[in-house]
């Protein structure tokens, strides 16, 4: 009798509007605009100021945004672009260009992509009879006229640390393009990667008689988004508590608890190692799971532990 | 964009920055009135940091001679619906696009090798080809009444500006990087010739002759064997023209484009007299009874004329 009521209850919930408008709700995409993303962007706002079409600055700065994968970084940036052209009057697409090194390309095919990206007529993808049409250090000369040519502020490259992939010649090749393309094109680069460039220099059989470690390194000062790592960071307790409103847990189901409970809190951060997107994805679906589950009324760290072997389980 | 803000709580966005699948061109700069395309598209393309012969084959995916632009209607036809996708259409003129006035620029009127006006280069805010320096029967400068340049006064080298390297401006030899425009010695022409080719443009462009509607290509292509026959040296010219340069084709373009100085001080004999279209079409029949052309078949058209 009893199952056949639970039976029921569930029929009941299976495609019910109302929790189908509710788990859409907690289970989107999400941003969460962080004091460290706050500091980001006033950082990629300082850059884009270097950027002057009457006297080029003759040493552009720019910029490495290092971080573990689900920290938030490509959000971050994007979220910038988004915002940048939303806020600022006579904004351009092309003014922030977000370009993704693709994988295992040398440092022409990395150039060539990016040409094709902005819209260089003769560098198209589909033939690639063209590829050969040009040297490298012609693509590095197109790659930066453009940029200059069309105003952009701001150049993103994203997946900095596919260069691992690479031989230790090519990865090289690359950061000294780079280096190349910034002092052509006088627009800042931003590098998006997990790891800093000591370790993407860190090669064996490479004499660095460039000194191109020290010139990369001062040219593109590190900025590690952090994981957060103190349960009872003030800032961590907002994190959480700002995805509980959003996930709907503060006011009806008194969700909230798990907040204020210290060990909860500590649980979390070595659930997700404290990045934050692992942090947002581990709440949403527990609040899923509860919405689900009739018998959940409330967040308790029994329910984290089986989302959270849930989520290991599928992948993060 | 939908975001949930609170007195406690950080900015939530749930919209999230989309890549725009956009395929036009950044730079696209409008046509002048009266501008080549071919000058239109390389100025394009070099706003674009690109190559205009490697773009230009790109779009057409197929080996056309870029020349072509100016004198095979249905090659502007194709390089204008190709590029489509990529610029606003609206900023080429009108009668780029529209298939009927493409018609006027029939084949046997045009010139491969532009010509140019040093002072008209220098001039310009924004340097451009004109469409009508390329006209054959165009050999004076409307402006300045001079004589216009078909080659480089450094290199003697054939003006090509479609071939010029990306970074470098369309006034620029391909050859030698020379400046186009810093040739000042130049030949005044008497102001009757260029009164004379204004004629000839004005019936080019509108298609009539003394309020008679003509057919413009016969009456060009008529013209042009008058000015053959009537350019008084004629033979020793082309013989020179042979022997010095191997019958190039380029070269026999110039031959045509001095034979028309010539005629053009010799034409105030049909200009004075009345001379009517159809005598001149009788006149030609008369003196050399070759059949029409066709429009569009140049090899046929080059061996019959430079035969001789």
């Amino acid at each position: 009798m009893l199952d056949s009521q639970d039976n029921s209850e569930n029929e009941r919930r299976n495609f019910d509007p109302t929790i189908q408008e509710r788990l859409e709700g907690i289970l989107s995409e999400k941003y969460i605009h962080t004091p460290m993303n706050k500091e980001l962007w006033f950082l990629l706002e300082d850059l884009m100021l270097q950027v002057n079409p009457i006297s080029p600055k003759p040493k552009v700065m720019g910029l490495l945004i290092t971080a573990p994968p689900h920290a938030g970084k490509t959000t971050g940036t994007r979220q910038f672009k988004k915002s940048y052209l939303e806020n600022v009057k006579d904004a351009r697409d092309e003014d922030i260009v977000i370009f993704q090194i693709p994988s295992r390309a040398q440092l022409k095919g990395v150039i060539y992509k990016l040409g094709n990206q902005i819209k260089i007529p003769d560098l198209p993808l589909s033939t690639p009879s063209s590829y050969l049409r040009y040297p490298t250090f012609v693509l590095v000369e197109k790659v930066a006229k453009k940029l200059w040519n069309d105003g952009t502020k701001l150049v993103i490259i994203d997946e900095f640390q596919k260069l691992f992939e690479l031989s230790s010649e090519s990865r090289v090749e690359i950061i000294s393009g780079f280096n190349d393309l910034v002092n052509e094109s006088h627009v800042p680069i931003v590098l998006v990667g997990v790891n800093g460039v000591e370790k993407i220099l860190d090669l064996e059989h490479y004499e660095d008689l460039s000194n191109l470690k020290g010139t990369f390194c001062s040219r593109f000062p590190e900025f590690k988004l952090k994981p957060w790592i103190d349960p009872d960071d003030i800032d961590f307790i907002k994190l959480l508590h700002t995805i509980a409103s959003d996930c709907g847990l503060s006011s009806d189901m008194n969700g909230e608890d798990f907040i204020k409970d210290f060990k909860t809190r500590k649980r979390i951060l070595e659930m997700t190692g404290g990045l934050t997107g692992k942090i947002i994805h581990l709440i949403k679906w527990t609040a899923r799971q509860m919405i689900r589950s009739p018998k959940q009324k409330c967040i308790t760290s029994i329910l984290l532990e089986s989302t959270f072997s849930q989520i290991q389980a599928k992948g993060w | 964009m939908n975001i949930t803000k609170d007195a406690e709580n950080w900015i939530i966005s749930r919209d999230f920055y989309r890549d725009v699948e956009n395929l036009i061109w950044n730079h696209c700069p409008d046509q002048f009135e009266d501008e080549s395309i071919s000058s239109w598209f390389t100025r394009t393309t070099k706003m674009n940091c690109a190559g205009t012969l490697e773009t230009f084959h790109e779009l057409m995916k197929k080996q056309i001679l870029f020349e072509h632009i100016e004198t095979v209607t249905s090659v502007k036809c194709n390089l204008i619906k190709s590029l489509e996708p990529y610029v606003n259409i609206n900023r080429l003129i009108k009668h780029e696009y529209n298939p009927q006035a493409l018609m006027k620029h029939f084949f046997l009127v045009i010139y491969s090798t532009p010509k140019y006006c040093p002072f008209c280069l220098k001039t310009d805010n924004i340097p451009y080809f004109r469409f009508i320096w390329q006209l054959p029967f165009v050999t004076v400068c409307p402006n300045h009444h001079i004589l216009l340049l078909t080659t480089c006064p450094s290199c003697q080298s054939r003006i090509q500006y479609w071939r010029t390297e990306w970074n470098r401006p369309i006034y620029c030899c391909n050859n030698c990087q020379y400046d186009l425009r810093e040739n000042y010695v130049m030949e005044n022409k008497k102001l009757e010739n260029t009164h004379f080719q204004d004629d000839l443009v004005s019936i080019y462009q509108t298609s009539s002759y003394n309020d008679e509607k003509i057919d413009n290509a016969l009456f060009f292509e008529n013209l042009y064997r008058v000015a053959r026959i009537t350019c008084p040296d004629q033979e020793i010219h082309w013989k020179r023209i042979k022997d010095l340069f191997k019958i190039e084709p380029f070269r026999m373009y110039l031959a045509v484009n001095y034979a028309f100085q010539r005629f053009q001080e010799n034409i105030r004999i049909f200009l004075d007299s009345p001379i009517s279209y159809q005598n001149l079409i009788r006149f030609c029949a008369k003196f050399n009874p070759k059949p029409t052309l066709s429009r569009v078949d140049r090899k046929k058209y080059a061996k019959r004329s430079y035969k001789s």
